[in-house]
């Protein structure tokens, strides 16, 4: 018996037996996050939780997978990364916020605030105070505050003017060539919330009036994305 | 890695990154690249995938892509706060994008399931070693799931007994006693199963 036990290892050592290898690894919902995963290899977990992932591992190819190449991660050698390429990250980081005009401002019915702005403020902050002889265009003697923001993209300037005007936000945009100020002609202007496109203008500007919400709008230049707007509009607490 | 972050310091940390402050988003990158650009050479190898530079890069810049993606979504969907915790989360990034660029390689469906006939090892033809390969499913399917993870990486994955000792947590001689239990217990399955008198024909052929 003990023979054939001895003979039969040696024989499993010596044959290759197939491995679902080649299968595309699907994960499950009962699959494992890295860091039970991690702890299950670091033997850090109590007996039965450790019993209970030795089990799904013999049966999930995908966290198997992860398994080994976790093993091969922790005890294996590690090559240094290409300057270069730690370059092209920071490029794929920055040069993806130069395209990103964020406002998020935070509203009450005197005043705006702002909370975050990557582009240049023209108005004064941080606080708005009423905007003077503003009055008319509001109507009913109230008041309104306004800010504009600007931002270059690429080869294009974009104006952003808010307004309070009465229980609405009046967002005018406006899209000039950056070198002589004139406004750009085959620009688009879109309007997106909650992943739904609202409005589009095929104009070098555009006026929207918006609701207390987030907004995307797409600055597209004959097409081409050239940048993007967000707009966070939200009520004072 | 340079320096640990400590406990709750993450926080901090990705909250900088997904405002996108200049020297949070440097930090990271010198923090985490290399764990990032290994953890792609490690799966590419798993798979078998034979990658050019250029191939490796693109999944690279995917990973930071993906990170940067409405708003940060992916840091910002981070909930531990401990540094470990956060590079287990970031492995998982690492993992999905680049299966997700092998797939679109369509790498998995040309990959051969079955690996290279080692006919010439064991002395068996090609049909004979199918038949063998038959029967060993058959009684590993019985296997217990400890013993069963145990054959995975032993005989299928033909790790050395140093990896799978890490990978399980077990000593040497543990590992020799258990493999010995398992060859034991594929035998008493046979005979359960009524497999014996074709597994020893091979046992004896060998």
């Amino acid at each position: 018996m003990e023979r054939d036990v001895e003979k039969l290892a040696e024989m499993l050592d010596s044959i290759s037996l197939p491995r679902k290898r080649g299968d595309m690894p699907r994960r499950t919902p009962d699959c494992l996050t890295e860091e039970r995963l991690e702890a299950y290899y670091q033997g850090t977990l109590p007996k039965p939780e450790g019993m209970e992932i030795g089990n799904h591992l013999s049966n999930c190819q995908y966290c198997f997978d992860r398994l080994i190449i976790l093993d091969e991660l922790m005890a294996g050698e590690h090559v240094e990364v290409p300057r270069r390429l730690m370059a092209g990250a920071r490029q794929t980081i920055f040069g993806s916020s130069n395209r990103v005009l964020e406002i998020v401002l935070s509203i009450t019915q005197k005043a705006i605030r702002i909370i975050k702005n990557t582009g240049e403020l023209l108005t004064p902050e941080p606080v708005l105070q009423p905007a003077r002889g503003q009055e008319d265009k509001v109507g009913h003697g109230q008041l309104s505050d306004f800010l504009i923001i600007s931002k270059e993209f690429q080869d294009l300037k974009m104006d952003v003017q808010i307004e309070c005007v009465n229980d609405s936000y009046k967002v005018i945009l406006n899209a000039s060539d950056p070198h002589n100020g004139t406004p750009l002609s085959g620009a688009r202007l879109a309007l997106f919330s909650g992943g739904r496109e609202l409005s589009s203008i095929e104009d070098s500007e555009a006026i929207f009036y918006l609701k207390l919400r987030k907004y995307l709008i797409k600055v597209l230049f004959e097409e081409r994305e050239m940048g993007e707007i967000r707009l966070d509009l939200r009520k004072a607490s | 890695m340079d320096t640990i972050l400590q406990d709750g310091e993450i926080t901090n940390f990705l909250e900088a990154c997904i405002n996108r402050d200049e020297c949070a988003w440097d930090e990271f990158i010198a923090k985490y690249s290399k764990l990032i650009y290994n953890y792609i050479i490690k799966t590419l190898k798993r798979y078998n995938f034979q990658f050019q530079s250029d191939e490796l890069e693109e999944i690279y810049n995917r990973i930071f892509t993906a990170l940067l993606e409405n708003d940060c979504r992916r840091l910002q969907n981070f909930r531990g706060t401990t540094e470990k915790s956060f590079t287990a989360y970031l492995r998982e990034i690492c993992f999905h994008n680049t299966v997700d660029f092998l797939r679109e390689k369509r790498f998995f469906l040309d990959i051969e399931d079955v690996p290279e006939s080692s006919s010439t090892d064991s002395g068996f033809d090609n049909l004979e070693l199918r038949q063998l390969q038959n029967i060993i499913g058959e009684l590993k399917k019985e296997l217990n799931p400890r013993h069963q993870l145990f054959f995975k990486l032993i005989f299928e994955e033909e790790l050395s007994s140093d990896e799978v000792g890490r990978i399980m947590n077990l000593k040497l001689n543990a590992i020799h006693q258990l493999k010995f239990r398992l060859v034991n217990k594929l035998i008493q399955i046979a005979k359960e199963k009524n497999l014996y008198n074709d597994l020893e024909t091979f046992i004896r052929d060998f």
